[in-house]
């Protein structure tokens, strides 16, 4: 049978073996982030990478200069056999790890949440949605009809518009909102406070993981139980994955939604927070707007992109971050990063693509060279037709692709001579 | 590694070997070298070249070094003897744990938390046991500092023992990091497995190599078509033989018949496979104890199938004789190399049969799920949330038990598993909306075991140096010509003759190996006979007595006669009657049975009850047609798992109470596969107020 192991780097192993929680009989606390925080800054003063930890001679001065007790250190580290037996039965479950040092690791929760930023992901799903945008739809489980139906309906309205729907993957709106996108064609992520593996096997879960629409994340153990504190802690990262966020039901100053909310409008560069204002919304609702969360708009024709979203929050582009502002570069892998190809359209200057549409559009106009169905593009580039089609759909509009027709095919504007 | 540590590690292995003289073997020392070090090795060596000299010094090494305790993944039961009194000499204090003495594991997880041991020894299967994951193996898992992994062979599917479970290893040691020391050994690999171990070990592994010639070893090869052929030359030549040895057969049935010919014989023979800890639940160590039995020369031969084989070490070992022609050189040499360790003159000698191809094509059909199977448990599992037992499976799907965990165990270790389990219940994963089995991977590689039966064929017909070819197709570099061997002395080591009285015996004595019939203990779980309302334990009021099978299905014995009388002539044959008749005297039952009934079938409505008509004759008891058929459900020998077995049963059977006798009675059928029809039958006979019931079958099938 066919080898398609992946091999985890030397750094995030260690990461792992430093901040993992690999087994319940579990002698040694693992690192707290804080803790973890103040290795990663001693690595980058001296120049070194985690992997360089897993040689005994450099313990004894990390230990005394990150105030960390150097037994402790040493038996995190001596966890290499647990690792090896947890990442493996993660892996067989489908589960993967990311760690802060991985180029994959989404560089918004680095930029957003700063010192907050997880050491440690786990995730099943389509790996691309890593780099997250979109909107953050979050609510009550005990959310009634109404605001079920307007979650639904916005949630479908971003899959329309090719908008990634983020959410927590709870009871209620979170669901719902999830649900609503997947069905609709788009991409939905969910960043869960618990049991990971159990969520994955779900009938409804193993679709959307199936055909490439759906992300589950989770900063804690796949297997962990709920707790208020992790639900609570895991709500800031649906905000950073997320370009805006939209609460559709809060109870006021009560409650996961009302908190996460506050937190995230609080934060410095806060993502532009939405409010759910109908006839009848809780009193959590009323009080956000108060506090500045912008009422959602009519939505028009059930077509929600982002370009609508950044002229309804009214902001020139969605999250304006000063690059790598970093408390973890250290833990940035030197490895070459994915390199988009440089052709002369001026999508594909744009430095750090703000959402997934504009992440893709390099590519597909790469893969464009000449006029192609958009089966064979889809197949060609590995998304499904579903999900390519609102792409191109967007492209045409936006200019940067033409369709032909008869055959219905697709090619780069730049390419096809205007007939 | 300085000059000082090596004099260190001589002085250990003095002290190991209680030798004050002794030196290391050929590359013993840089194999130590290269774990203290940190490199990862494979070592490639004869078997009692001293791998586990190896791992023992360079524990001792590490461990006085501040490093965690060594763990060893062996399919090994336990350390050998004289293992364990070397590894107490160097004061390696060494322990087993495995699913035989669950009992010592509280104890060796405490030791393990005070730092009171320096080698585990595990086997790979315990590695996907959830509880023991947790309870006892993260406990030493927490600080491993040299991982063994013995066998290392089985991690390749290229190889020719392939154990599921190793490809576990093989990930776990993808992701073990840098500062963890990794020692892959084996006995038995060729360049291409080497190759392929060596890659799934990670690229930074160094090879070590050493010759496999055994020059005291004396090769033949023996052409005897017939199984009662070999039976009668077994007999004689065994007790001629130096020492004790094995037997090797190809199936569990065959190990239990010629242990059992051999016993007959007057020779201390006794039957080894993975059936026989099964056979009785109160001697779950029972191979252990078997293996302990051979090395103190108690017993004079084994008669084992592959299950004898890996880790078993013994020094004067006599002989390897082969009943039947084992799949591949690699399984031959790895088994034959066995004898001739420290012993002046030991014997491998390869007997051929006329069965032989029948019996590996039936190994090559088998050795992968089909994708059909693999279909329907899919489809059932993505049909629910939640996940689904074994048990809840078998009631979904009409698949034998076996090959529902044939399908499941081959799936969880595909590289991106349709499936997993959480708790006891298996869950459909993402990756099943589009698996399949890769049988372009699995073409390959029944192909080059084709090609390994070639070969084998190949060293049958031999004419030249039969090490040397062992040695050539091995890749041993240092191959060349024995001296020793039957094609090198250019004659017979061992007479091939037969002694006629002898094979005379042997015909008989296949023809009398009746089969005891245990009854059945327990209903199928899951509710199978509602209509009966038959559930829970079978209680011994509803229970049958032990019961006998005249032979086994198709066997040399009476099988081919069975099998005649059921398709050809559509009657059993006198000699059956009269078998039976000799067998029910043999057997003897109590309280002995007064009259005869039997199982009805609405496809042949004559040929059972005829049978037992003309058995109940001889036998001077009368015969009565109690139970009747009333409803027609599938064969019975498509029903592939307990529950489905038991669930087409379900009301076909109606008995006349007029017709049954309180007394004991001997309840008759042609052929018994599953025993769920005999159990049915009997308990709708003890309903109706039979005393007894005593099953009586022509042939077992399994």
């Amino acid at each position: 049978m066919p080898q398609t192991i992946e091999i985890m780097s030397e750094d995030a192993k260690v990461i792992l073996l430093l901040c993992g929680h690999l087994g319940k009989a579990s002698q040694v606390k693992p690192l707290a982030l804080g803790e973890y925080n103040r290795v990663a800054r001693w690595l980058r003063e001296k120049a070194l990478r985690p992997a360089h930890l897993l040689k005994p001679d450099n313990i004894a001065s990390l230990a005394q200069e990150a105030a960390i007790d150097e037994t402790r250190l040493r038996m995190l580290l001596e966890r290499g056999m647990l690792l090896g037996l947890a990442v493996e039965n993660w892996n067989q479950s489908g589960i993967w790890v990311i760690c802060r040092s991985d180029s994959e690791y989404p560089d918004r929760f680095k930029l957003h949440l700063v010192d907050q930023a997880p050491a440690i992901l786990f995730g099943i799903g389509n790996r691309s949605l890593l780099r997250g945008g979109g909107v953050a739809i979050v609510g009550s489980r005990d959310v009634d009809d109404a605001g079920k139906t307007f979650a639904r309906d916005v949630a479908a309205g971003c899959a329309r518009g090719g908008v990634p729907v983020v959410s927590g993957g709870a009871r209620g709106v979170d669901e719902t909102a999830m649900s609503a996108a997947q069905a609709e064609g788009g991409a939905a992520i969910g960043v869960l406070a618990n049991k990971l593996l159990q969520r994955s096997v779900t009938r409804e879960a193993r679709d959307g993981l199936a055909n490439g629409q759906l992300l589950l994340l989770s900063p804690y153990h796949p297997e962990a139980g709920f707790s208020t504190g992790s639900a609570m802690a895991r709500n800031k990262m649906i905000y950073a994955l997320a370009d805006y966020g939209l609460v559709v039901s809060a109870t006021y100053n009560r409650g996961g939604t009302w908190a996460g909310a506050v937190e995230e409008m609080r934060r410095d560069r806060a993502r532009p927070i939405f409010v759910r204002i109908e006839k009848t919304v809780p009193e959590g609702n009323r009080k956000l707007a108060e506090r500045g969360a912008i009422p959602f708009p009519e939505m028009e024709g059930g077509r929600l992109t982002s370009d609508w979203f950044r002229h309804v929050a009214d902001v020139d582009a969605p999250a304006q971050i000063p690059l790598f502002q970093d408390i973890a570069l250290a833990d940035i892998v030197k490895e070459p990063q994915p390199t988009l190809h440089k052709l002369p359209h001026p999508l594909m200057q744009s430095p750090a693509p703000a959402s997934i549409y504009e992440a893709v559009v390099p590519v597909i106009l790469n893969a464009l060279d000449e006029p192609t169905p958009a089966a064979e593009l889809a197949m060609h580039l590995g998304v499904s037709k579903r999900q390519l089609d609102s792409w191109l759909k967007r492209a045409v509009d936006d200019g940067a692709i033409r369709r032909l027709t008869r055959p219905a095919r697709y090619v780069r504007k730049d390419d096809c001579n205007d007939e | 590694m300085s000059e000082h540590v090596k004099a260190v590690a001589l002085e250990l292995l003095r002290t190991a070997l209680a030798q004050p003289e002794a030196q290391f073997r050929n590359s013993q020392w840089e194999c130590i070298e290269g774990l203290l070090e940190r490199r990862r090795l494979l070592v490639v060596q004869r078997t009692g070249w001293g791998k586990s000299m190896v791992y023992f010094l360079a524990t001792r090494l590490l461990r006085d070094d501040g490093a965690g305790p060594t763990l060893l993944i062996s399919p090994l039961l336990s350390l050998m003897r004289n293992q364990i009194e070397a590894a107490e000499r160097l004061g390696v204090r060494a322990k087993t744990i495995n699913s035989t003495n669950p009992d010592d594991w509280n104890r060796i997880e405490q030791d393990l938390r005070e730092d009171g041991i320096d080698l585990l020894l595990i086997s790979p299967e315990r590695l996907k046991n959830d509880v023991f994951r947790e309870n006892v193996l993260s406990q030493i898992a927490a600080r491993v500092g040299l991982l063994v992994v013995d066998e290392a062979h089985c991690i390749s599917d290229w190889g020719h023992d392939f154990r599921p479970d190793y490809r576990r290893i093989a990930r776990v040691l993808e992701t073990l990091p840098s500062n963890i020391r990794v020692l892959a050994t084996t006995a038995t690999a060729n360049d291409r497995v080497v190759a392929d171990v060596a890659s799934q070990l990670g690229k930074t592994i160094d090879v070590v190599r050493g010759p496999l010639r055994r020059d005291t070893l004396k090769l033949q090869n023996i052409t005897l078509p017939s199984p009662v052929a070999r039976m009668a030359w077994l007999a004689r030549t065994i007790p001629t033989l130096p020492s004790s040895g094995i037997v090797y057969t190809l199936t569990k049935q065959d190990a239990e018949h010629v242990a059992a010919w051999l016993r007959l014989n007057g020779i201390r023979a006794e039957a080894y496979h993975a059936g026989i800890d099964q056979l009785d639940q109160a001697e779950k160590d029972l191979r252990e104890q078997l293996e302990q039995r051979l090395l103190k020369n108690d017993v004079k031969v084994l008669v084992a199938t592959v299950a004898l084989g890996m880790g078993f070490d013994k020094a004067d070992l006599g002989f390897v004789i082969h009943f039947q022609r084992p799949a591949s050189v690699v399984h031959y040499y790895q088994q034959v190399g066995r004898a001739g360790r420290a012993i002046d003159e030991a014997f491998g000698i390869l007997l051929h049969g006329a069965e032989d191809d029948d019996i590996a094509d039936y190994f090559f059909r088998n050795a992968f799920p089909p994708q059909a199977d693999v279909d329907q448990v899919l489809t059932v599992l993505r049909g629910v949330d939640g996940g689904l037992s074994v048990p809840e499976l078998e009631t979904r799907l009409n698949l034998r038990r076996s090959e529902l965990k044939k399908a499941l165990k081959f799936m969880t270790v595909e590289s991106q598993p349709p499936i997993t389990k959480i708790g006891s219940k298996w869950n459909a994963t993402a990756a099943s909306h589009t698996y399949s089995i890769d049988q372009g991977h699995v073409d390959a590689i029944l192909d080059i075991r084709r090609q390994e039966q070639a070969e084998m064929q190949r060293y049958m017909e031999h004419r030249g140096c039969l090490m040397q070819f062992l040695a050539e197709a091995l890749d041993d570099p240092d191959a060349g010509p024995c001296g020793v061997c039957a094609g090198c002395k250019h004659q017979p080591l061992l007479s091939p003759e037969i002694d006629p009285d002898l094979a005379n015996k042997a015909a008989v004595f296949l023809k009398r190996s009746h089969q005891p019939l245990l009854p059945r203990k327990q209903w199928p779980s899951g509710g199978a006979l509602p209509t009966y309302g038959f559930t829970g334990k079978i209680g011994p009021d509803l229970g049958a007595m032990e019961g006998r099978v005249l032979c086994m299905w198709r066997d040399a014995g009476w099988g081919q006669l069975v099998e005649a009388g059921k398709y050809e002539t559509h009657r059993f044959d006198d000699e059956l009657v009269q078998a039976c008749i000799d067998m029910v005297h043999q057997w003897g039952p109590v309280p002995a049975p007064e009259w005869v009934t039997c199982i009805p079938s609405l496809e042949r409505p004559g040929l059972v009850p005829e049978f037992a008509q003309r058995l109940a004759n001889v036998l001077g008891l009368p015969f009565r047609v109690s139970l009747r058929k009333v409803t027609a459900n599938r064969p019975q020998k498509d029903m592939e798992n307990s529950f489905q077995q038991a669930r087409n049963l379900d009301g076909v059977f109606a008995f006349d109470p007029a017709s049954i006798d309180p007394s004991p009675c001997l309840l008759v059928d042609d052929i018994v596969d599953s025993r769920w029809t005999m159990t049915v039958g009997t308990a709708l006979l003890r309903q109706a107020g039979c005393a007894a019931v005593f099953p009586l079958a022509l042939a077992l099938k399994r």
